[in-house]
């Protein structure tokens, strides 16, 4: 007994199975215990797995999820950052860069990292705008850590330089309302800053250097980079689709590699004082971190989707050196019946009149009385279907011219059955009537048995035969038509492949069981 | 055989399509009305790839958080809910990778189960471990069909896949969910 598949049963349970199918499904699980109880338990599965997988919570949990969606920027256009269009290169690292830097807290992480960092509900804060200035009350900034921690050598005392806010901020710090020069920096009330006098206190200046050396030192590389990131990356000198040549991408690296890592280029700076971009898909799904580690990376589809086979079609590449006109029946027999001088010049292949066209040989009349076997059919269908007289057409695909037979060296039962039952079905398309119907089928069942040894005709005739039982119990319905009908119909899909042929016959199943 | 309907409507795709433009040019009201649409939906269907439901709500709404920065990269023609159920599916997926070496914790089975009732609890208690081992498309397919009655057609859409493959993880997944719940169903009883 041939048993029910998984994915036949699985369809079965989801109701996503044609009713014929459903009820071949059906009858066979009335009959085989082994697939029933199969069939149970996957029924028994699927109440434990909407157990598990099911949660359902009431309105107002969703109405308070819904609340707390955070939206922190007004506007999502707003974010993107304003960069140059002559870069493009550059564009996506700037801009990964601008909202790694800027944004207090990392939002490439995905959320549940985050939770298991800290012990506040981290996903309940809304998401500050990146590129917006902490907005904490001025009183707030005493109570902040900064006086509890020993301070930095007082920083109030003295004129603030630019070098020396480049030590003592940090790069990623952007202040769009710069303070009047001369004027001491108030203390940032943001995490960053609640942690980093500390850091500044327990980590003195490791290279040894007095605050103002540093300074120096630190401004003089980081004009000395910015001057050669400019050189090297200007616009003007880009390549014709605003490529950077490589030739000068690798004298900037080569050569100003360590100055370029330790300061920012200007038009990083440049960069950091633009809000970031908007986070795109492409960005920031987390799909290639998907890839990148252990087992539960989706994998892309290796079995089911059908990718073409690239090696056989590397292997014809190099046969194919020129492709062969592909001739058509008449320009074969025009090939074959032509002089040999005829071969010099290239045999074009025009649709040549039937006057014009040289008798075919006897080999060709073989195989076009049996490729013209197919039109016939077709016609018989249409007429069929549309009720209407296609004799014309009929008589244009006829087969047998009178020579034929003549050109056979040996007669064929089988093409002699095929002719019969092709006529018979003329007839009962013509006619339509019950009894010519039955006569049809017959005729294609009296073939059937001829026609072993051509597999394409075979297939042709069940169908035929298939469809005139059908035919015959339509016009007229009676028990045995109904039954012959139904053999009929499971002859045919026994052997029939894949298509609107075989569902057509599941149709006429349907339509007969019922 | 089980013919439900689906539990959740789609947007009409005008309604969505204004939604969304008004969305791309800031308002906040547009978009909270495409994510009280899609809310319930996407958060079950977080809930059934972490069984968790805090974590639930919190990619639930990181997920939406992510959709309103990143509308603007939506791809063109592509609908808002595969796109945000995308971006839900990822985040939980990376929810559970970082989780995947935590043992589940499950009660002990009470001693005064009948035995029909505690080969249940076996399966079931089988059957929530095997969860874990199914690649996640194989769950997501699953907690498509099994949460939101979807029919093949709509998983295959959601999933950016043909029904055909659809159904195809579908029955993988329960064939080896099957697998592993005939197996703890017979150590069961030869413990017993």
């Amino acid at each position: 007994m041939i048993h029910v598949t998984l994915p036949q049963l699985c369809a079965f349970l989801d109701d996503e199975l044609a009713e014929a199918s459903a009820e071949l499904v059906r009858r066979h699980l009335s009959e085989c215990l082994e697939c029933t109880e199969r069939f149970a338990r996957l029924e028994a599965q699927e109440e434990s797995l909407v157990r598990i997988l099911s949660d359902e919570p009431d309105d107002a949990f969703f109405q308070q999820l819904c609340a707390s969606i955070s939206l922190g920027q007004p506007d999502p256009v707003e974010r993107r950052v304003p960069v140059p269009e002559t870069k493009p290169t550059s564009k996506k690292d700037a801009k990964r860069k601008a909202r790694a830097k800027i944004t207090p807290e990392p939002r490439q992480k995905p959320a549940p990292e985050r939770r298991e960092v800290s012990a506040a509900p981290t996903w309940d804060e809304p998401i500050a705008p990146p590129h917006a200035e902490p907005v904490v009350p001025v009183e707030a900034a005493p109570v902040l850590p900064v006086a509890e921690t020993p301070a930095p050598p007082v920083r109030e005392e003295h004129v603030v330089g630019r070098a020396e806010r480049l030590m003592r901020e940090e790069p990623a710090v952007v202040r769009p309302e710069r303070p009047a020069r001369g004027t001491p920096v108030p203390a940032r009330p943001t995490r960053r800053s609640m942690v980093r006098p500390q850091r500044r206190a327990e980590d003195p200046s490791p290279h040894g250097l007095s605050p103002r050396a540093a300074a120096i030192v630190a401004v003089a590389c980081c004009l000395v980079a910015g001057s050669i990131a400019w050189v090297t990356l200007r616009p003007r000198d880009n390549g014709p689709n605003g490529a950077i040549p490589s030739a000068k991408v690798e004298g900037a690296t080569t050569g100003a590699t360590p100055a370029k890592a330790s300061a920012p280029t200007p038009e990083e700076l440049l960069d950091r004082s633009a809000p970031p971009a908007p986070v795109t898909e492409a960005e920031e799904a987390p799909a290639p971190q998907m890839a990148e580690s252990n087992d539960l990376a989706p994998e892309p589809e290796q079995i089911e989707v059908e990718t073409p086979d690239l090696a056989p079609r590397e292997n014809n590449v190099p046969t194919i050196e020129t492709p062969a006109p592909v001739k058509t029946e008449p320009a074969i027999a025009a090939a074959i019946a032509s002089p040999p001088q005829s071969k010099k010049k290239p045999v074009p292949t025009p649709k040549p009149t039937p006057a014009t066209t040289p008798a075919p040989p006897p080999e060709r009349l073989v195989e076009r009385a049996t490729t013209n076997f197919v039109p016939v059919r077709t016609v018989i269908s249409e007429t069929v279907i549309s009720g209407t007289d296609v004799a014309p057409a009929a008589e244009r695909d006829a087969p047998a011219p009178a020579n034929l037979s003549n050109a056979l060296t040996k007669p064929d039962p089988g093409a002699a059955a095929m002719r019969d039952a092709k006529g018979a079905s003329l007839e009962a398309a013509k006619s339509k009537t019950p009894a010519a119907f039955d006569r049809s089928s017959e005729a294609w069942e009296r073939a059937i048995p001829l026609l072993q040894s051509a597999p394409e005709q075979l297939a042709v005739a069940r169908r035929e035969w298939a469809q005139a039982r059908f035919q015959a119990w339509a016009a007229e319905p009676s028990a045995a038509r109904r039954e012959a009908a139904i053999s009929a119909a499971r002859q045919y899909l026994l052997y029939a492949p894949p298509g609107p042929e075989r569902d057509q016959a599941w149709t006429w199943l349907g339509r007969l069981k019922h | 055989m089980s013919a439900r309907e689906p539990r959740f409507t789609w947007l009409s795709e005008s309604e969505e399509k204004g939604l969304m433009r008004s969305s791309l040019q800031g308002n906040r009201q547009a978009f909270l009305a495409l994510a009280d649409h899609y809310v319930k939906p996407v958060y079950r269907h977080v809930f059934a790839l972490t069984r968790d439901r805090e974590a639930a709500s919190g990619i639930t709404r990181e997920s939406f958080s992510r959709a309103w920065f990143g509308l603007k990269g939506i791809p063109e023609g592509k609908r808002f809910f595969p796109w945000v159920l995308h971006l839900a599916r990822n985040l939980s997926i990376a929810y559970a990778r970082r989780h995947a070496g935590v043992a589940s914790v499950h009660p002990d089975l009470a001693a005064d189960l009948s035995e029909e009732d505690r080969e249940e609890a076996v399966v079931e208690r089988a059957i929530r471990e095997a969860i874990r081992a199914l690649r996640p498309d194989e769950q997501a397919a699953l907690a498509l069909r099994v949460v939101e009655h979807l029919p093949h057609e709509q998983i295959g859409t959601l999933l950016d896949q043909p029904s055909v493959i659809a159904l195809a993880r579908l029955s993988s997944a329960r064939g080896y969910l099957l697998q592993r719940g005939i197996e703890a169903a017979a150590k069961g009883e030869g413990t017993a």
